[in-house]
């Protein structure tokens, strides 16, 4: 796990971040967007019920 | 219904609240997109601790499918538990169950008194344990992606905009507030509010347990 992530998670960092850390970290967020972005297809085309419709 | 705390689960509690058809749609378009990466590689090892080198592409998705069906229909009860585990390890669960439902129908379960573990060592060990590893990280990217969504639900659409803007998608201060017609301590008073709850709730309890390994 990114060691910035780490202590931020386990409540460690100190407050505000650094520019490091808060790029870090921002880094990381990026990365996430992209990743699930880019690898998910349009909810349409997987089929799916809603509970209440039985 | 259950009591839900604040978050991660405030996703999953408005798709527990059936009340609004308009709600639980967006809501579920959110989970899908949130959740689908992870759960399908998830899918994908599943099917190799059965011993499955390679896993076709439709069988993915029918199982992907079968399992966001049972998601759909559990969420209506809401069977999940905060308490007893992560939210990723009860998904992790129904993919398993319905991998196992796939392989039955399929006749290719694994004969009685073989197990789960036995097959899993003669599967392509390090593709395995690579496919671990990009599932851990495609678990975490989930976690990170929601505790985004979570904020910007928690702070004016124009703060989040910002945010979005200059620190996600990196374009020039000054040109966003051109565009929005911002000042620059509005500017850097939205960024430090939402980087503050990003923080915040990364530290908190149900996300921690989320994003840690």
């Amino acid at each position: 796990m990114n060691p910035v992530l780490e202590k931020i998670v386990m409540d460690a960092a100190p407050m505000p971040l650094s520019d490091q850390e808060e790029r870090i970290f921002l880094n990381e967020l990026r990365a996430a967007v992209q990743f699930v972005q880019g690898s998910t297809p349009c909810p349409e085309t997987i089929r799916r019920e809603r509970p209440h419709e039985g | 219904m259950a009591q839900f705390p604040e978050t991660p689960v405030t996703l999953l509690g408005r798709l527990a609240c059936g009340d609004c058809p308009d709600q639980w749609n967006q809501s579920w378009k959110t989970f899908f997109s949130l959740y689908y990466p992870a759960m399908r590689i998830c899918v994908v090892r599943a099917f190799m601790r059965y011993g499955w080198k390679s896993v076709p592409d439709h069988l993915v998705e029918d199982t992907l499918s079968d399992t966001f069906a049972a998601l759909s229909k559990s969420q209506a009860n809401f069977r999940y538990d905060p308490d007893q585990g992560r939210f990723r390890g009860y998904v992790a669960q129904i993919i398993h169950w319905k991998v196992k439902d796939r392989l039955k129908g399929m006749r290719r379960e694994p004969h009685e008194g073989e197990s789960a573990l036995s097959r899993e060592v003669s599967a392509d060990t390090s593709a395995y344990e690579s496919l671990a590893q990009q599932e851990e990280r495609a678990w975490q990217y989930s976690a990170l992606c929601l505790m985004l969504e979570e904020v910007s639900k928690q702070v004016s659409p124009q703060t989040y905009l910002i945010f979005e803007q200059t620190k996600l998608q990196e374009r020039a201060p000054e040109e966003v507030m051109r565009e929005l017609g911002v000042s620059r301590s509005t500017l850097d008073n939205a960024n430090h509010r939402v980087m503050r709850k990003l923080i915040s709730l990364a530290s908190s309890p149900e996300f921690r347990r989320e994003l840690l390994p």
